[in-house]
């Protein structure tokens, strides 16, 4: 059996690309699936901790964060269509403000 | 060496590496069939880890759903190449690197101190123990046990869901729609 450690070490590691992809990427798309990456490390780190513990509740809140980032792609990708319908770009510097 | 662990280290180094080209490549059509991998390796930790119905919705609902309709909006809006002035970040990405590597310390750093204060604690064990599973005889993972929590304990979280789940729907045919 692999330690739990190992998992969190994982889920660190790809939590830390992530992030790096969200702070050095400025197409749209791409920095939206770091934000995926990010929350996937967070699931790992959860279904780690509750075989580690024998408790279901930790993969239900998996379950619980896959349907949330399920919605909040479906909202992100359309927000990301509309900025590109107004700018024609996916560049995240050009949309600095609110009105049109 | 047991099996466990020759697959724990491949799918490691298969997931932190398909992590690492989702960030570094510069089309964004390759980033997302690399994080499809991604997702694949982790739905591999998830078996692993006696969450074999996790596993099937990892495979359904992100390598599946959510990675096809990424595809689809980047072939929709014609991204599928590098954007134009993605290079011109100079400081930025120095600065990230700086961050990305100061993260990891403060992560590592804790995780450390924390594996030895809490991970073995037997009395936070049975806090859990008894505040949620008590009830629960299937063996743990298997899909009986994780709907009798899911439908008992969290039963008010899963109605809540759908209606988030409404929201989005309604919110993203407004948003993308020229006229209403």
């Amino acid at each position: 059996m692999v330690p739990t450690s190992f998992y969190i070490l994982i889920s660190a590691v790809l939590f830390t690309i992530g992030a790096l992809g969200v702070l050095v990427r400025r197409n749209a798309i791409v920095v939206f699936m770091c934000v995926e990456l990010m929350l996937n490390a967070a699931n790992l780190a959860f279904v780690a901790a509750a075989r580690q513990y024998q408790a279901m509740s930790g993969q239900i809140f998996v379950f619980f964060v896959m349907v949330i980032a399920a919605a909040e792609v479906a909202v992100g990708l359309a927000i990301i269509i509309t900025v590109f319908r107004n700018r024609e770009t996916l560049d995240v510097d050009s949309a600095n403000q609110l009105k049109n | 060496m047991p099996v466990d662990s020759i697959i724990f280290g491949l799918t490691a180094f298969v997931v932190i590496a398909a992590a690492m080209m989702v960030v570094l490549n510069r089309h964004p059509m390759y980033s997302a069939l690399y994080l499809v991998v991604t997702f694949l390796g982790l739905a591999v930790f998830y078996l692993q880890l006696q969450a074999p119905f996790l596993a099937a919705v990892q495979v359904i609902v992100y390598a599946g759903a959510i990675m096809v309709l990424f595809l689809f909006v980047i072939m929709l809006i014609g991204a599928d190449r590098p954007m134009a002035g993605e290079d011109h970040l100079g400081v930025q990405k120095w600065l990230g690197g700086a961050f990305a590597v100061v993260l990891i310390g403060e992560i590592v750093y804790f995780l450390a101190g924390a594996h030895s204060a809490t991970l073995n604690t037997r009395s936070y064990v049975a806090l859990i123990h008894s505040a949620a599973d008590k009830t629960l005889y299937a063996p743990f993972g298997s899909v009986k046990a994780l709907g009798s929590v899911l439908f008992s304990q969290y039963l008010f979280a899963f109605e809540a869901t759908s209606v988030v789940l409404i929201i989005a729907m309604v919110g993203v045919v407004i948003l993308a729609k020229k006229r209403l």
